[in-house]
């Protein structure tokens, strides 16, 4: 795989070889890979090289300006050379429109460190999944998941003499075991495949699927006082991030928050943000306007403080950008990934004392398949998965079968209760992750159930 | 010419894998042109003409799978791509219950190409944005819309197929499709309205022809007002209700709560760690009652237009058509190759596919549609005393098993007494699956049958996109619970 310093030094030339005046690029390389276990084997096991040169141009003139973007995988000379022969044949024909100058920050290099990991090698993967596989046969249990491990380089330039190169890396083992109607899950996000908790990821899913296959209840659909594990927690902070905080959607009054900057819309002791740089997210440290990213506080002690901007955005809100754009032209709202949640209150060790403090009320170990119910309360549902249990007297006392809920998310902002030191990276459905506690919420809603 | 270069290229990528141990290989060479174009709020966002190149080779050795994909297309990068293949599959071996059997396939040499009346890539850039501009200056004409987009989108990609079975084929897959949406707001509420569909609109294996026959401009203005009415309309109300639902949400309620339960993958519990599992476990071959006596489900993969319409699957498998529920009864899976025999198949129903040359091919959902009936659109509402007519799919939800699903769709429709009555916003439904296409009592005849693409159905670790389409007319489906708050 090419180094950071090639890259940078093939950026160069592609940037070199633009007709424009104005031009944008941004150039990635990687490897990855992915070993799938399913029914207690290896399904499919997967090594992926990509590539992406991804040019953009700005033509301005009597009529305006025109701007356009086009991309390719193929990082040779003649192949960007015809590229940018497809952006000069769309730039003719477009209409002007008002087009922005590009980010300049003043730095011409700036380049971060970032300890990158090698992408696993097959057989160190096999061996992950193998612990796996033959702990959960021993136990009569089938077990699923994935090993996987990404490497990315990545390089942002554009015509000003801004240029930004990140360096990463990313893995995850996930587990999940089932059989005789129990489900349980384990998981561990490390930047570094080498670092990733296996055993203790099997071991929960292992003790989770033993202690919920022995026979599954049903409780009635209703308000409950619940306690969210990381992964749960994680599919509702993302959600949020992803339909509530749009400045684009703000500027459009299709967002929840409309009108409501400043305001106090959450419990007090909720801050939610979005912190890229810190290792245990791996973020990149630019987005893709070439703006650097920072540490951005959305919600500080339930007021609303700030909304997830690009360039265009912040000149409108006349605020900084926060490092949410997304390659321009767009129609994107700005969206920040990887949101998190602070708690000034006190906060319980882990998520069994958590437990310890709900009288009657249900844990939830995943939510799977979560979605938008209506954007303007803002509301979710979504099914509970790979694990659900009911909670009597500060005790884990059952498994029950799966739950839907249907909850309002500034419902369930003011309801949190209590919230746990323990915190874990937790990747979501949808896509994004959050470095998430395990949380217990006042009367969160489930409005149905399942057979299973 | 082009074609020669491509099959030296692909047999030597798979002599090596067999050369390195491999008992059998296959590898696909693709070549994709994407051109979108977008517009929002009076300008255009968006023009892209992006291209790529890349292969994938996937071997069988010691039993086991191996994948690699790059997208240098060199002889090096291909003998090392197909030797590390073969590395990864030994120690897939490792894990390994049983080694892979895949079900016999003829021998084929051959090309096919999707039928297309108008290149969309011949058709001017200027057209599209002109297409798009006009549609948005409709819906701007009132000042609640405070946002109108519309996009176009084409796809071509030319795949270049070998397997060490001796098969060469060579594919052009063609897809067309976009729409608009009118955001309005007001009232303290904010609605959208899309047009012909929501997620981007609806999709084709066609040329520039589907677009045409969209005739966007003439049904902008309904769209934005009824953007505009549901600022102000009732909240759809909560009960039981005999539902009606047209074609795009019908569409995503035979995807999620028919199309994902049968793929055999997803049921032998490959998928299980993810997507999830399926409630249509195997032994439900010897009968199952999955609808009502009317409800017939096909899968065609030869079906013209079909988003899943192709020669052949990734599999080299050619495109077939068969019932998956006749008369209201279970009949068969999606299979791929490798998984046929675990349920008695001799063949593969041809349902194994991979998005682009980079992701190793995965049992998909195949086009599959339900069959028309006899029921005039205009009887069916006349027919209907205490109903809901919901159309435009919003938003979806459904358990790891397929069973308990959400859907929320754009608008709504009182029926009362057979006739239309007023609007509904924020409708929602929610039911148990084959609970509710049991509860299936009239469907729609073919004057209103028609093709809705999924465009965007994401499958896989690492995720995948796949095409299909599920062909309906309005069905209805007696005393579904609505308005879940």
């Amino acid at each position: 795989m090419m180094t950071k310093n090639d890259l940078l030094k093939v950026s160069q030339d592609i940037l070199a070889a633009s007709p424009f005046k104005e031009t944008e690029i941004s150039v990635q390389v990687g490897e990855s890979a992915l070993t799938r276990y399913g029914d207690n084997r290896i399904s499919q096991n997967v090594s992926q090289e990509n590539t992406s040169v991804s040019l953009r141009g700005i033509v301005r003139g009597g009529q305006g300006a025109r701007t356009a973007r086009v991309e390719t995988d193929q990082i040779d000379a003649k192949s960007v050379a015809r590229a940018y022969e497809r952006l000069e044949k769309i730039l003719d024909v477009l209409p002007a429109s008002e087009v922005a100058d590009l980010h300049a920050s003043g730095d011409r290099y700036v380049v971060p460190e970032r300890r990158a990991a090698d992408v696993a090698e097959p057989e160190f993967a096999a061996q992950a999944v193998q612990k796996a596989v033959r702990m959960a046969s021993d136990n009569g249990f089938q077990s699923s998941g994935t090993f996987s491990s990404d490497r990315q380089n990545r390089v942002y330039a554009n015509s000003t003499g801004l240029q930004l190169a990140n360096e990463l890396s990313d893995s995850e083992f996930a587990c999940t075991i089932e059989g005789s109607g129990g489900a349980g899950r384990g998981f561990s996000n490390r930047a570094d495949a080498k670092e990733l908790k296996v055993d203790a990821s099997v071991k929960r899913a292992l003790e989770k699927c033993k202690f919920s296959s022995q026979g599954l209840e049903s409780v009635t659909p209703g308000n409950y006082d619940v306690v969210l594990e990381p992964a749960a927690l994680a599919e509702v902070l993302v959600f949020f991030g992803w339909i509530g905080l749009s400045a684009k959607g703000y500027l459009e009054n299709r967002v929840f928050c409309k009108g409501k900057l400043g305001e106090k819309l959450f419990d007090e002791r909720v801050t939610l943000l979005d912190d890229p740089l810190n290792p245990e997210i791996g973020g990149s440290y630019f987005d893709g306007q070439g703006v650097a990213k920072h540490r951005v506080t959305f919600v500080q002690n339930g007021v609303l403080k700030e909304l997830a901007n690009d360039l265009k955005t912040a000149r409108q809100l006349k605020r900084a950008p926060t490092g949410h754009g997304i390659e321009e032209p767009n129609a994107s709202d700005p969206i920040p990934w990887n949101i998190g949640l602070d708690w000034s209150g006190d906060r319980a060790a882990d998520t069994t004392e958590l437990v310890s403090r709900v009288k009657r009320g249900i844990l939830v170990t995943q939510f799977h398949y979560t979605n938008l119910i209506d954007v303007m309360i803002p509301s979710l549902t979504g099914m509970t998965r790979n694990g659900t249990f009911l909670i009597e007297d500060g005790k884990i006392t059952k498994p029950i079968r799966n739950m839907r809920f249907m909850q309002s998310m500034t419902e369930f902002f003011n309801n949190v209760d209590a919230v746990s030191r323990e915190q874990e990276r937790a990747s979501t459905f949808f896509g994004g992750a959050s470095l998430a506690p395990s949380v217990l919420v006042r009367k969160f809603h489930f409005s149905s159930g399942t057979e299973f | 010419m082009f074609a020669t270069e491509m099959k030296k290229l692909a047999l030597r990528a798979i002599d090596t894998a067999k050369q390195q141990g491999a008992s059998y290989a296959d590898i696909r060479i693709i070549y994709t042109q994407h051109e979108s174009v977008e517009t929002e709020n009076g300008r255009v966002v968006e023009v892209t003409r992006d291209e790529s190149w890349g292969f994938g080779v996937r071997v069988v050795a010691q039993g086991a799978w191996g994948f690699v994909s790059a997208n240098e297309l060199k002889p090096d990068a291909l003998d090392r791509a197909a030797a590390k293949a073969v590395r990864i599959a030994k120690a897939s071996h490792t894990v390994m219950r049983e080694p892979v059997r895949l079900a016999p396939e003829p021998v084929v040499n051959t090309r096919w190409q999707t039928p297309c009346e108008i290149d969309p890539f011949r058709v001017p850039v200027e057209a599209k944005v002109k297409l798009l501009l006009d549609v948005d200056k409709i819906l701007r004409q009132k000042p609640e819309i405070v946002r109108a987009t519309g996009n176009l989108a084409f796809t071509k990609e030319r795949q270049w197929m070998a397997t060490t079975d001796g098969s060469f084929i060579d594919q052009e897959l063609l897809r067309s499709g976009g729409g608009f949406t009118a955001t309005a707001s007001g009232n303290n509420d904010t609605q959208d309205r899309s047009y012909p569909a929501g997620h981007g609109g609806n999709f084709r294996s066609a040329g520039y022809e589907f677009i045409n026959s969209l005739d966007f401009v003439s049904h902008a203005a309904q769209t934005r007002d009824e953007a505009v009415a549901l600022l102000t309309a009732e909240a759809c109300p909560t009960g039981v209700k005999d539902v009606i639902l047209e074609g795009h949400q019908l569409a995503l309620q035979i995807h999620e709560s028919v199309g994902h339960p049968l793929e055999l993958d997803r049921v032998l519990g490959m998928e299980a760690s993810f997507a999830g599992r399926s409630f249509m476990t195997t032994d439900k071959l010897k009968g199952f009652e999955y609808g009502s006596p009317i409800v017939n489900l096909v899968a065609d993969t030869t079906l013209p237009g079909g988003l899943g319409t192709c020669g052949f699957d990734d599999d080299g498998v050619a495109a077939q058509r068969w019932h998956v529920v006749q008369d209201g009864q279970f009949k068969a899976y999606f299979t791929n190759r490798e998984f046929a025999h675990e349920v008695g198949e001799s063949r593969s129903r041809g349902c194994n596919r991979t998005w682009g040359f980079s992701h190793i091919p995965i049992v998909r959902i195949p086009n599959l549609g339900l069959l028309p009936g006899e029921w005039k659109y205009e009887d069916l509402i006349r027919d209907t005393e205490d109903g809901i007519l919901m159309a435009t799919n919003k938003s979806w939800s459904i358990d790891q098993m397929r069973l308990n699903f959400q859907f929320g769709t754009e608008i709504a429709w009182e029926i009362k007494n057979g006739k239309l009555g007023k609007l509904y916003k924020n409708p929602n439904y929610q039911g148990i699956t084959p609970e509710f296409w049991r509860s299936c009592d009239a469907i729609c005849d073919n004057d209103s049958w028609m093709l809705w693409g999924v465009h965007n159905c994401g499958k896989g670790e690492p995720m995948q996109v796949a095409e299909m389409s599920h062909a309906n007319s309005p069905a209805r489906f007696r005393k579904v619970k609505v308005g879940i708050r």
